[in-house]
């Protein structure tokens, strides 16, 4: 039980893996390193799901680039299939030889008498077009085929169709394709895997049993705080503070679409571009636009924007200088 | 350790949590690794290696704090855990060495869930299963973590007239017993309550719908999704897939322009036929409370069946689309029944509607299911509309809340309906409706 399970030193523990996150400006809490400690310790792919824009794709980009390996992205969508997640054949170059090599062929078949030993001249050949020149790996094979290792994330694997689902487990559970013209193609490193769902559609129970799973949801005042100021260090830590709390004040109210990490560190870029060193109403009502998607949202809080200004600035560890 | 892994795995699936050996296997390999001490790491890494949804993590966070303030259950021989003993000892109250046997009135509490500890471990507390073991298995678990002892020591001083002695001997007994009592009350709800609600569900899946009392209401709804969620499951599977073969007819055709030279490919491409499941729901006195399960059914079916169409009738019929897709589910199985027009049931009424306003919904991707007894109060059954929607729909299925035996029998008209279906069904539990709506979306896609 105590054999180590460990192989690359910047996967080591849940502490180191957060901490070198951190010098990238990715702020992961306990549980989020914690998961990605043991995806790495385990081998498993890791099924992130939760709200949008809390950070779920920007932990595979964040993991790529500390573990200095190549992002293979696959974007899901309704429709997606084999041909353009796993590999293809590339049915134009192939026809495109055949006629090419016409005179060849012929030439080949030409000592031949009767109809059986042109075809068997013919057959002993075919396996040439059916070859590695002429496939066309798409990014889940791709991910198996980076010397060195890669970081494979499926984006959004919940807009794909359940079939595709079926498609991904041979991929996730034993890390190899099969092809049925040239047999199994295993990885030569097993790449870091990162699915992202938003949870349009429940992902099946074959899948999910094959995965890590780790559910991100929006993160507390305190851990928002550090990804602003991580992201947009420019941001003074008063109005850090205040804006952080008037989000998480946005977040208790009833609307449609409420606003994520995202959307506050995209509102901070914008308070800092504008000179502001604090939060005021004519301010936010001017920037409202940044953080909410949706006009019903925006009439929303227009309502009772002013009541969570006042107490998020009041509330905050700098309410005693704004007084 | 791999042991309380076991016990822990044990009481998360008896908290409906659903774990593969597979996942166990994880669950140890990395627990192994990180170690037991630290209660948030181990959490965390258990948490993402057994849990795998959002109910499922509320669960496990539930099932975590009971099983771990539990002692006994993460009780590991000292000598397993020892570099990592020091914390999970305070947090769970483990013991760190086996307690000597000797002066128990002076033994102190730690010890006295030291001895409950290892106790419970012998005596396998996690086997209780009914709340009725709880006085046996607290007088049993007492009795073997130095109870006996106390019990004749107290007789002893007794004798002797040393009544101080006695009447702290006393104290000691009933502090040890209420200890047992509380340490088998939290193995109940970890192990025992789990395998009780298992056994209530079964019960509840094959008892007449009819005959469910108001309390039995509540469990039905997860036991609704459960079903609803195995109905889904099996069709995700009998779904095909979009790109077909090679056409070579329309591959030729299009490189007629490069002379002849085949340079873009043409696949045959199978149309995605949209299936429509039209439901018919009986809501009169007599079928109301079928109808609530099956349309709790439809309801989490939503999802699967893009193409819903519920109506309800009873004197006359009425589309209820509207609030089905509009109200949460509470709301909607409310308002259904109350969507048609009463009067006394009217089948006949029903197939005329259809026939004469819905015409549009029945073609060859419709399965039509109706749920109903078929008592049309005497009045005219118009068998011969319900032959020309049949004639044209891919399927008509039909479910009976009534015994077999009552089929047909005073106003009932199923028999002379059967000949038109394509399927006929008892659903009079949960068990025959879950059987009657599988085999009803069995090639329901295709």
């Amino acid at each position: 039980m105590s054999v180590s399970l460990q192989k690359d030193s910047r996967l080591a523990s849940p502490a180191i893996v957060a901490e070198g996150l951190e010098r990238l400006g990715y702020i992961a809490s306990p549980s989020v390193a914690t998961s990605v400690y043991v995806s790495a310790a385990l081998e498993k792919p890791l099924l992130v799901e939760g709200p949008a824009g809390v950070g779920k794709t920007e932990l595979a980009k964040a993991l790529a680039q500390y573990l200095q390996k190549p992002l293979i992205r696959l974007q899901c969508y309704e429709g997606l299939d084999e041909a353009r997640a796993l590999y293809e054949w590339k049915y134009g170059k192939q026809l495109l030889y055949v006629q090419l090599l016409k005179d060849k062929i012929a030439e080949l078949t030409a000592g031949t008498k009767t109809l059986e030993q042109a075809l068997a001249v013919i057959h002993a050949q075919d396996e040439l077009f059916f070859s590695r020149d002429f496939l066309e790996p798409r990014p889940l094979l791709q991910s198996l085929q980076v010397p060195g290792g890669a970081v494979l994330l499926v984006d959004e694997v919940d807009k794909a169709d359940p079939e595709f689902e079926a498609l991904l487990l041979e991929v996730l559970s034993d890390f190899q394709v099969s092809i049925p013209e040239l047999g199994t193609i295993v990885a030569t490193e097993k790449p870091l895997v990162v699915l992202t769902s938003n949870r349009v559609r429940e992902m099946g129970d074959a899948l999910r049993r094959r995965c890590l799973h780790l559910y991100l949801n929006f993160p507390d005042a305190a851990l928002e705080e550090r990804i602003v100021a991580a992201q947009v260090p420019q941001c003074t830590a008063r109005l850090r503070a205040q804006l952080v709390a008037f989000v998480h004040g946005l977040r208790k109210l009833d609307l449609r679409k409420l606003p994520a990490v995202s959307e506050t560190i995209d509102w901070a870029r914008t308070l800092v571009l504008l000179h502001a060193d604090q939060l005021a109403w004519d301010l936010v009502q001017d920037t409202l636009n940044v953080l909410l998607k949706f006009q019903e949202d925006a009439e929303q809080v227009h309502h009772q924007g002013l009541r969570l200004v006042q107490e998020a600035c009041r509330d905050g560890p700098h309410a005693a200088a704004l007084r | 350790m791999d042991r309380t892994l076991l016990l822990f795995v044990e009481a998360l699936r008896q908290a409906g949590v659903r774990i593969t050996p597979d996942e166990t296997t994880d669950a140890l390999r990395i627990a192994g690794e990180v170690g037991l001490a630290e209660r948030d790491t181990l959490r965390e890494v258990l948490g993402c290696t057994l849990a795998k949804s959002v109910a499922d993590k509320r669960r496990f966070e539930a099932t975590f704090q009971r099983f771990f303030a539990l002692p006994g259950s993460s009780a590991d021989s000292p000598q397993q855990t020892a570099p990592t003993a020091g914390a999970t000892a305070d947090d769970a109250g483990l013991p760190q060495a086996e307690p000597a046997a000797g002066d128990l009135s002076q033994e102190p509490g730690v010890m006295m869930q030291q001895r409950l500890a290892a106790a419970a471990r012998e005596m396998r507390i996690d086997t209780i299963a009914l709340p009725t073991q709880k006085g046996l298995y607290t007088r049993r678990l007492a009795m073997a973590a130095g109870g006996e002892e106390l019990e004749a020591a107290w007789q002893l001083a007794q004798r002797q007239g040393d009544l101080e002695t006695a009447a702290q001997l006393a104290a000691q007994g009933e502090r040890l017993r209420a200890h047992a009592r509380a340490m088998v009350e939290q193995a109940y709800q970890l192990y025992g309550k789990g395998r009780m609600q298992a056994l209530s569900d079964i019960i509840l899946q094959e008892k007449p719908l009819s005959a469910l009392e108001t309390r039995d209401l509540k469990r039905m709804r997860p036991l609704v999704e459960a079903m609803a969620q195995r109905l889904k499951d099996k069709r995700r599977i009998t779904r095909h897939l979009r790109r077909g073969t090679l056409d070579v007819r329309r591959t030729l055709r299009a490189n007629m322009g490069h002379d002849g030279v085949l340079m873009e490919v043409a696949w045959h491409r199978r149309l995605q036929q949209q299936p429509r499941l039209v439901a018919l729901c009986d809501v009169s006195r007599s079928v109301e409370r079928y109808v609530r399960f099956l349309l709790m059914l439809l309801f989490e079916l939503k999802s699967v069946i893009r193409d819903l169409q519920v109506f309800a009738f009873a004197g006359d019929v009425a589309c209820v689309n509207e609030l089905f897709q509009r109200l949460s589910l509470e709301q909607a199985l409310d308002a259904v029944p109350h969507a048609a027009p009463g009067g006394a049931t009217d089948y006949g009424q029903l197939w005329r509607h259809m026939t004469a306003h819905q015409l549009h919904l029945f073609n060859r991707q419709t399965t039509v299911l109706v749920l109903g007894d078929a008592r049309s109060n005497d009045l005219d059954p118009e068998v011969a509309l319900l032959r020309r929607l049949s004639a044209q729909v891919k399927r008509v299925m039909w479910l009976d809340p009534e015994p077999r035996v009552q089929w047909g029998w005073g106003d009932s008209v199923i028999w002379r309906y059967r000949p038109l279906l394509h399927g006929l069904h008892e659903c009079s539990t949960l068990l025959q409706l879950e059987h009657a709506v599988n085999r009803a979306l069995v090639d329901f896609g295709a």
